[in-house]
This record gives C-alpha cells, sequence and structure tokens, in this order.
C-alpha cells in the first residue's frame, strides 16, 4: 500500500440517510481516518466542497436522491474522490450500470464489515494517488515538451539571421576580390555555411510538423511550385535546376497546405543534391493529378538514383546514402512524419544512375460539396 | 542616362551588417544607382514624409526588413499605408527577412503592399524577376 504521512489522515465522507448507519460508520473509522456523514445531498456536497475527501461512500437506497445519481452529479463538480456505493442485493441492475458508466469505483453490499470497508478506503485512496500522481507527471511532461519545442523553435529562428548574413557577405565578396584562391576559400565557405543553413531550416521543419493542428485550405498548386521553387533558388546556389510542373486538377483539392509545401520542398531538395555530377542542371518533373478522393503527386528526377539496399532505409531519421554528399539526414524523414500526419502515403521508385520517382497520394480534406 | 534598372530605392533595416550586404548586392547587380538605408521603421516614415515635400527623391523600390526593435516591419506598413494613399505610383515593397515562421509568410502574401517576401541573403537576380 502506499506510504503516506501518519498525521495525514485518509478522509472519508459517507452519505446515508440513516442516522444509525452514520453513528456506526463514524464510530468504528473515526481513529484511522477523518471521517465526515451526511445525512442528505445538501450537506454532502457542503463537505465536498469544504473539506475536499478523498472517498466517499453513499448509500444507494435514499428517499429522494439514488446513490448512483448522487455520484452522478457529484463527478460532474469534484471529479476526483474515489465514489464507492453500499447497497443490498436488490439493486443489481443499477449498480451494473453504473459501474459500467464510471458513475461508481465499485459497491460493497449491506450488511458491510469494518474490515471489508477498510480495504475498500485503502484501495479507493491508492487509485486516488496514483491518479494524482499521473496527472502531474503528464503536466509536467506537458510543459516540458512545449518548452524544448519552444526552446529549438527560437533558436532555429535565431540561428537563422546570422547564417543568411553570413551568406550574403561570402556573395558580396565573390564580387569584389579578384583573387582566385581567395574565391576557392569563399567557396567553400559558402559550401559549408549552406550546409548548416539547411540543417537549420530542416530541424524547424520537424518542429513545424510536430506541432499538433492543421489548417486546411483549398490548395493552388500554381501558387504551390512558385513557392517552392523561390523557397529552393535561396537555399542552392542559383539557377542550379529546372522545376517542370504539370498540373492536372479535376477537382478541388483541400489539405494543410504548409505540410504540402514542405513534403514537396525536400523531394525537390533531394532531387537537386542528388543530380548527376555530369548534369549542368538537375531536372526535376512534378506531376499533380487531383480527383474528388485524393491527389496523386508524382516526383521524378534524372539522377543518380537509390541503391536497392538503401531504398527500405532512405525515410529513417538521421539515414544517409552517401558520405560525400552528407545531408542533414533528416529531410525524408521529415517528408515521412508530414505525410503521416495528413493522412497520405509515399513510394519510391529507382534504380542507380536511373533517377528516382516518388508516388505520392494524399486524401483530399475538402469534406462539404458546397463548391 | 545610368545603366541601373532603377535610381531611387529606400533601405530599412536594423542591422548594419544587413545593410551593407544588400547596398553591395544592388549595386554589383546594377539593380538601383542611388539607396537611402535607415535602421527603423520610424526614420523610414520620416524620410517618406520629405519625399512629399519633395525634399527627397522618391523611392521606386523599398527594401523593408520584417524583424525590427520597436516598429516591425508589419507595423512599419500600417503607417506605410497612410502614406500611400498620398501618392501616385508607389514603389513596389519587397519584405526581406530570415524569417520561417509560415505565419509571417501568410501575412506578406495577405498584404496589398507586400510584392514579395524575399529570403535573406538577398538574390538579386530573383529581385529583378519580380520588379516588372
Amino acid at each position: 500500500m502506499t506510504p503516506r504521512n501518519a498525521a495525514k489522515k485518509i478522509k472519508v465522507l459517507y452519505l446515508d440517510d440513516e442516522k444509525n448507519n452514520l453513528r456506526s460508520f463514524k464510530a468504528a473509522f473515526r481513529r484511522e481516518y477523518e471521517v465526515f456523514t451526511a445525512s442528505n445531498t445538501e450537506d454532502a456536497f457542503s463537505i465536498l466542497k469544504v473539506h475536499k475527501p478523498h472517498v466517499i461512500f453513499s448509500d444507494q437506497r435514499m428517499p429522494i436522491t439514488t446513490g448512483v445519481e448522487f455520484f452522478n452529479a457529484v463527478r460532474q463538480v469534484f471529479p476526483d474522490p474515489v465514489r464507492i456505493l453500499i447497497t443490498g442485493f436488490t439493486d443489481v441492475k443499477d449498480i451494473i450500470d453504473a459501474i459500467n458508466k464510471g458513475h461508481v469505483y465499485r459497491y460493497i453490499t449491506k450488511p458491510w464489515s469494518e474490515a471489508e470497508i477498510q480495504v475498500a478506503i485503502e484501495n479507493a485512496y491508492d487509485l486516488y494517488h496514483t491518479r494524482l500522481q499521473l496527472r502531474e507527471k503528464i503536466a509536467d511532461l506537458e510543459k516540458t515538451n512545449n518548452e524544448l519545442n519552444r526552446f529549438v523553435y527560437s533558436v532555429s529562428h535565431d540561428l537563422r539571421s546570422p547564417i543568411a548574413r553570413v551568406l550574403g557577405l561570402v556573395k558580396v565578396a565573390n564580387l569584389e576580390v579578384e583573387d582566385v584562391v581567395a574565391k576557392g576559400l569563399f567557396d567553400k565557405v559558402d559550401e559549408s555555411v549552406h550546409k548548416l543553413d539547411l540543417l537549420v531550416n530542416n530541424i524547424i521543419d520537424y518542429y513545424k510538423n510536430s506541432k499538433a493542428g492543421e489548417e486546411i485550405t483549398k490548395i493552388d498548386f500554381k501558387l504551390l511550385v512558385e513557392d517552392i521553387s523561390e523557397h529552393l533558388h535561396s537555399g542552392e546556389s542559383d539557377n542550379a535546376f529546372k522545376l517542370n510542373s504539370h498540373i492536372e486538377e479535376g477537382a478541388n483539392f483541400h489539405c494543410d497546405y504548409f505540410r504540402l509545401r514542405v513534403v514537396l520542398s525536400h523531394l525537390v531538395a533531394n532531387a537537386i543534391k542528388f543530380k548527376k555530377p555530369d548534369q549542368d542542371k538537375a531536372i526535376i518533373d512534378v506531376d499533380f493529378k487531383v480527383e474528388a478522393e485524393k491527389a496523386t503527386i508524382l516526383v521524378k528526377d534524372h539522377g543518380i538514383g537509390i541503391l536497392q539496399d538503401h531504398i527500405e532505409q532512405i525515410f529513417k531519421m538521421f539515414f544517409r546514402g552517401t558520405d560525400e554528399l552528407a545531408g542533414s539526414g533528416l529531410g525524408l524523414y521529415i517528408v515521412k512524419e508530414a505525410l503521416a500526419k495528413m493522412g497520405g502515403t509515399i513510394d519510391v521508385e529507382s534504380s542507380p544512375n536511373r533517377g528516382a520517382q516518388f508516388t505520392i497520394e494524399l486524401p483530399n480534406m475538402l469534406h462539404n460539396e458546397d463548391e | 542616362m545610368s545603366d541601373y534598372l532603377l535610381e531611387h530605392c529606400l533601405l530599412i533595416d536594423d542591422n548594419s551588417v544587413d545593410r551593407f550586404v544588400h547596398r553591395k548586392l544592388l549595386g554589383h547587380h546594377k539593380v538601383v544607382r542611388d539607396i537611402h538605408e535607415v535602421s527603423s521603421g520610424k526614420a523610414a516614415m520620416e524620410y517618406l514624409h520629405k519625399c512629399l515635400r519633395d525634399e527627397n527623391p522618391r523611392p521606386q523600390l523599398i527594401l523593408l526588413d520584417l524583424m525590427m526593435p520597436e516598429m516591425d516591419g508589419f507595423e512599419f506598413l500600417r503607417h506605410y499605408k497612410l502614406w500611400v494613399a498620398k501618392v501616385q505610383n508607389p514603389p513596389k515593397l519587397f519584405m526581406v527577412s530570415s524569417t520561417e515562421d509560415d505565419r509571417d509568410l501568410k501575412r506578406a502574401r495577405d498584404s496589398e503592399f507586400i510584392t514579395r517576401l524575399l529570403r535573406k541573403p538577398l538574390i538579386p537576380d530573383l529581385l529583378k524577376e519580380y520588379l516588372f
């Protein structure tokens, strides 16, 4: 049993319209527990309000309200105390119903014995105490989790502005300096800082996605493509890719815009990263096919492709296909996580040197047909 | 005539390094010949009001930082709105920021005064594309 402070007695309330029962209950348990008694529900409620008992006993058969009715009312206002019904055998159906609906924790049949009541009180208090601890733990965890999310999010944002500043300075340096050696060094700085920028952006995307909640809007696929290519222009070295899109809209499509953007940005960014070394520009085809029930999106590149051994693993956190072209190892993991939140699926077909084709299916979240 | 695309630009950014980078990039890429720099929304409004009295040349382009102390970019736009009402051919205004916050992107897209939100560092070629 839960060890507890001896000075802090378990508080028990007993409601019964027969005063004799109240008296004998109090006599039996007042040394061990702090016992409150009430002969009507009004008194019981005032005691609940002032003394906040841990365990409540109530007789089932009373003149105005039954014990089950009383407990049902109590539980709306005071959900914490553990409720135990005292009853004869005649009310079996009501009792089963009450237990099943969660109005009472257990019942004790008349005539009760002292030992029986004592065990019931101890068990009920254990439950009370455990529930309380659990609730505190959950609140604690939620708080820690929120703080962590906020911390990572704001750190990532605070990191982005100095990173962007360095990237800008490198651009200026490259414009102002003629020296070949210096330019070579600037390029290396640029490459490294771009990687850092990518990592920070991935962390931001990861946390954005992990936030609960979603914002369903009508998707403008043209705007989406523009948005993605603009975002990537500023991340990759300028003009290193060509994005061909084909949109076939057989219906209006609704989903979480920003999650969809995150998914496609990462797939396109990957296609750029894994272009063949002899390719000047990465060429990426994105096809949208929208139907009433779903949208199917194909993202096809003509890059180095994916090794069969790797295909199973690419969606895992921190998996990297090659050391040479190391990304953050977060990209496709974020894609998978975001799709999971949107109720979508992703498949990939690829072989080395033949490019990769990702197929995404997303449910249409347009529920009302009032368009 | 100069070989620059534009003559006058107003650059609003509280960070001096960012202003330096923007000035250099816009100059090297021949986007704009004359760049007036201010470090706050308040100073920008003062400059713009003088433009109404022809004490300053009127900018054709405004680059506006988002995150600034005291008056941020969106708050600046509330004052700018009143100014725009008084001019013909208002300047093209771009918000330039390192933000990754989707709410900012949405607000920028919904604003009638912002041509585009451009990410830092500025890509002059992209800016040129949106200018015309």
